[in-house]
Order: C-alpha cells, then structure tokens, then sequence
C-alpha cells in the first residue's frame, strides 16, 4: 500500500513496457494496489466534480475500479491507466445519471428522508470557505455540462488535450477547441461579478 | 452583454484613482494565467479514509480469468495448421488425378482406338474396299444380329 512509487502507466508498448502490461493484465493484487495507490484520488476528485460533491461520488469511485479489476485482463495500454480509469468513471457517472433521471421521484424522496437524518459531508465545503474558489465554483456551475467537463478534465485533472479526447470519446480538435473557449467564458462570468 | 458589462466595471475600476487593495486584488485574479493557478487549487480534496479503506478491500485476491486477448492466440496456430493441411490434400488431389490414374486411362483410350469396340462385317471378314484400306471408319456398318440391336 505505501510503495507508491511504481510507474504503471504505459503509453508506448516497448519490451519492458510490454512485460508491465502483462503484469497489469495478470490483475496481481500487488499491482492493483498500487493502482489504487497512484489513481483513487484523481478519480474519487473528478466524480466528486461530476456529481456536485455527491455522496454518490463514493459509490462510482468503488463501481469505477471494480469495473476495472473485472476488465484489467482486457486493457490493451493504448491509454494510460490513468485515461482509462478516467474513462469507466466517466461511463460510470452517465449511466448514473441515466438511471437516476429514470427514478427522479423516487431519489428525491430518499434524498430528503436521509438528509433529515444523516448529515452528509460534502467534499467540496472546505474548499468554498475560500470566497475566490467559492466564485469560481459557482462561475464553473453557469458553464455548459461539456465546457465543465473540460475545465475540470484539464485544469483540475492535468490531462492532456489527446487523453481528454480518449475520456470523452472525442476528436483531438474538439477537445482542443472547447479547452481554449472554457476558460475564457469562465473569465466573462467573473468578471461579470467585480 | 455579460462580457460587455465585465469589461465597463473593470474600465471603471482601473480609472478610479481610490481603487482599494483589496478591489485591485479582486479583478487581478481574474486573468486567465490566475485562472488556472485558482483552478488547479480546486484539486485539492481529500479522500475519505473509509472510502480508501473499501478501495484497497475491494482489490480481487485471485487472478481473473484470461481475457479473449489471451485465448485467441492459438488461433493463428490454428489457422497455419488449417491451411498447411488443405495445401497438402490439394496438392496430393492433384498428383493422384493427374499421374495416379493417367497410365491405365491412356491405355484404356489406346486400347479403344487400336481396337475399336465395333467392327464394320468387312474389318471382322478381313476384307478391304476400292484400294485395299480397311474401310471401318469411313463405312461403318452395324451387325443387327448381336443381342444390343434386337429389341
């Protein structure tokens, strides 16, 4: 668990890299430690900005990585590991949504039952004590679903325009294009505040 | 119109000779180098540890069974040995067909011209016509009384 110092991700199949796939592929519980150890953080931060700081962020982080421990014999290393988690949270978080907007009426009832009962601790609630991260937050919430995903992929994540693209099923060029327009368009919103 | 407005307050501000510290600091954040430099704070956020601790319990104890990947490479070994195979039965049908049955055929087609299986009367009786030739292919004249003709 402490030896997190392993590079696991494998961009270029060489002979050496080749041999870590197949270690990968193998699913040694050695070796998915040490993929939790590297990538739970990343992937628990970019559903928990998906989700508005859900409690549901948990329950995909969980989903997202046992859906990889399921498909690891299958990772082919085209991605890195770190794409190619990002890209099952990301299909976890649709489908989600989906059946969630299926049983609306039903979610809003337990959601209202359990927050009379359980208080629930949302993530991003240190964070908005600081009243600049506070006004950005909530200029991020004025963006379009796609320009958030991006801005929260790029800036927050660190991925690249190419890794961005294999997350969200897209052209290099489009990823591109909306990442330059994003912030700028975040920028209008707050200047707007001053 | 959102931006237009953004840009007249700020106009505004940096004409105002009493801009305060604070005001100052206020809009200077909002460049985009500073908007990244804000957005990447916006990382930092901790994982729960109960969460970590069902992350690390979820880990599989044993390996998972070998993806198509894995089983579809004795394919091509398949497939060579499969066409490896049929190249040789194609090979063999040919030799058979083309030497295996050729002697006794061409001595059956030999045998047929050399004696053909009907005789004109004058070929049976040794006779010739005109110059002397046999004359069984030019007449050929057929003996009514063997049994394939009386029905």
């Amino acid at each position: 668990m402490a030896a997190c110092a392993l590079v696991v991700e494998i961009p270029v199949l060489h002979k050496a890299k080749r041999k870590e796939l197949r270690r990968i592929r193998e699913g040694r519980p050695e070796v998915c430690e040490k993929i939790v150890c590297q990538h739970h953080e990343s992937i628990y931060r970019f559903l928990v900005y998906l989700t508005d700081g859900d409690s549901l962020a948990e329950d995909l982080t969980q989903e997202t990585f046992a859906s990889a421990w399921a498909s690891i014999s299958h990772y082919k290393g085209r991605a890195s590991l770190k794409t190619w988690l990002h890209r099952i949270a990301y299909r976890k978080f649709i489908d989600s949504k989906r059946s969630l907007q299926r049983h609306t009426v039903v979610i809003d009832r337990l959601k209202q039952e359990s927050a009379a009962s359980v208080d629930i601790v949302n993530p991003l609630h240190r964070l908005m004590s600081d009243e600049h991260l506070r006004l950005l937050y909530e200029a991020m919430y004025k963006l379009q679903t796609s320009e958030y995903i991006v801005i929260v992929l790029h800036y927050i994540q660190g991925l690249s325009y190419r890794e961005m693209a294999q997350v969200l099923d897209e052209s290099v060029e489009t990823t591109k294009w909306r990442t330059s327009r994003a912030p700028k368009k975040l920028k209008t919103f707050l200047t707007g505040r001053i | 119109m959102a931006d237009e407005q953004g840009a007249e307050k700020i106009k505004d501000i940096f004409n105002r000779k009493d801009i305060t510290v604070a005001e100052n600091q206020e809009h200077k954040w909002a460049t985009l180098k500073s908007l990244e430099a804000h957005l990447r704070r916006l990382a930092e956020i901790e994982v729960p540890e109960t969460l970590k601790a069902k992350l690390f319990a979820a880990i599989p104890d044993e390996q998972p069974k070998a993806g198509p990947k894995h089983c579809v490479r004795w394919w091509p070994g398949a497939w060579g040995f499969g066409a490896t195979a049929a190249a040789i039965l194609v090979l063999a049908l040919i030799l058979v067909t083309n030497y295996g049955t050729s002697g006794p055929s061409r001595k059956l087609i030999a045998d047929i011209n050399d004696k053909p299986s009907y005789y004109t009367l004058a070929d049976q009786n040794n006779t010739s016509v005109g110059d002397g030739e046999p004359c069984g292919l030019q007449r050929p004249i057929v003996n009514l009384n063997e049994p394939a003709f009386r029905y």
